[in-house]
């Protein structure tokens, strides 16, 4: 496969994994109590969990990642920012 | 990438500290990026009576000679204040210390509240109205820092931002370097590539809560009120991040921020803006994206425009 399929086929599972990843959500965030006022080039998004959209929640032990952000990319290192 | 990645970590800024680099040819500089974090403890920690900070809190002439380093911390001091229209206040130590934060404490036990579960009322910070950050000025070719008798500083995540950017700076000509300062983190080098980053829990030993894509060169920071958090004198949870305008701990509805921003110290002012101004807002101060987690666990993500870009053109 030449440098050009490989770019198409990277792409392609780029939007796969945002379509999958990403859903724009003013309904969703009002309903969890929130009014934004978003400038027009922000996207508030809301993670997906086990593959179907519902709205995010935090629980120690539990992880909500659904892996998409990683996929296909290569990682020198795991960084991770905290509480500092 | 050359696969080479070394790595120094160490104690400091009241945390863990791990500086990398993957270039072989500039591994030996991995003692100076340490040393300069050292150096920036040694200097801007308040609780050293002997550091730069502490004597300048202490002088009572209105002005004071200072070291480049410190001349930089004021500066940054007065931007963070600028930016945010007085939200991060690094002069409100006496509120920290009223709040109960006096001297350097063991953060690595669990917090001995449910900080998302006390019944003080949430509202939005506000500046506060007196605005003495706005009395002080900095003149880094002379080295001197004028500001009110008395008004003191407070370094806090401005200091490890600022660290993380010193070490960028330095750095910059390398193929690959990252720096972690306690969880402010920043990433670039020539050959640098965008890297997924995780973002912690609110709670200590609590896994990732979300994933986000750092630009190479860029920083990531993350502000909370979960972690550094006790017991108050009056026996109410308590924490660290001020409410400028109340002089109290702030409790805004929002548990922790993370920004990312071209700098570190930008993206410290950026996450302790997004939670100070609370739920409502918080978004629209992650100009490059990151997270927020409100009181109740419900996680909001703010792609970078870049990937907000993506999204909108499918």
């Amino acid at each position: 496969m030449n440098s050009s399929d490989d770019r198409k086929r990277l792409a392609a599972a780029r939007k796969a994994a945002r379509i999958q990843k990403i859903r724009t959500i003013r309904s969703g965030v009002a309903a969890a109590g929130v009014s934004l006022a978003i400038a027009f080039s922000t996207v508030i998004a809301e993670r997906t969990v086990n593959g179907s959209a519902a709205s995010a929640s935090t629980s120690p032990g539990k992880s909500n990642l659904s892996g998409t952000a990683s996929a296909g990319r290569v990682q020198r290192e795991r960084l991770t920012t905290s509480q500092s | 990438m050359t696969g080479h990645l070394e790595t120094r970590e160490f104690a400091a800024l009241g945390g863990r500290v791990r500086i990398s680099i993957d270039d072989p040819a500039a591994a030996w500089r991995l003692p100076e990026a340490e040393e300069i974090v050292r150096n920036l403890h040694s200097e801007l920690s308040r609780f050293e009576p002997d550091s730069e900070l502490s004597r300048l809190n202490a002088n009572p002439h209105t002005e004071v000679e200072v070291s480049p380093l410190m001349a930089r911390f004021v500066a940054e001091v007065i931007g963070a204040a600028r930016i945010s229209g007085g939200l991060v206040d690094a002069t409100c130590l006496d509120a920290v210390e009223k709040a109960g934060y006096r001297d350097s404490k063991d953060f690595s036990r669990p917090p001995p509240a449910d900080l998302a579960a006390t019944a003080w009322p949430r509202h939005p910070a506000t500046p506060n109205g007196r605005a003495s950050w706005a009395a002080v000025e900095v003149d880094p070719d002379r080295g001197l820092v004028r500001r009110p008798a008395g008004l003191r500083f407070d370094s806090g995540g401005l200091g490890k931002g600022l660290a993380a950017d010193l070490v960028a700076e330095a750095l910059d000509d390398v193929q690959y370097f990252s720096i972690d300062c306690g969880g402010d983190l920043r990433m670039g080098g020539t050959q640098a590539d965008d890297t997924v980053i995780s973002v912690a829990g609110p709670q200590r030993g609590e896994l990732p809560v979300a994933e986000l894509i750092l630009p190479a060169g860029f920083a990531a920071a993350t502000s909370g009120i979960s972690r550094r958090s006790w017991i108050g004198p009056e026996g109410r949870p308590s924490h660290h991040l001020i409410d400028p305008g109340t002089g109290l701990p702030a409790f805004t509805g929002v548990t922790q921020t993370t920004a990312m921003a071209p700098t570190a110290v930008e993206a410290e002012v950026a996450a302790k803006a997004a939670l100070l101004v609370g739920p409502d807002l918080a978004a629209e101060w992650l100009e490059f994206g990151g997270v927020v987690v409100l009181d109740g666990g419900t996680l909001i993500e703010v792609p970078s425009p870049a990937e907000a870009s993506g999204v909108l053109t499918g």
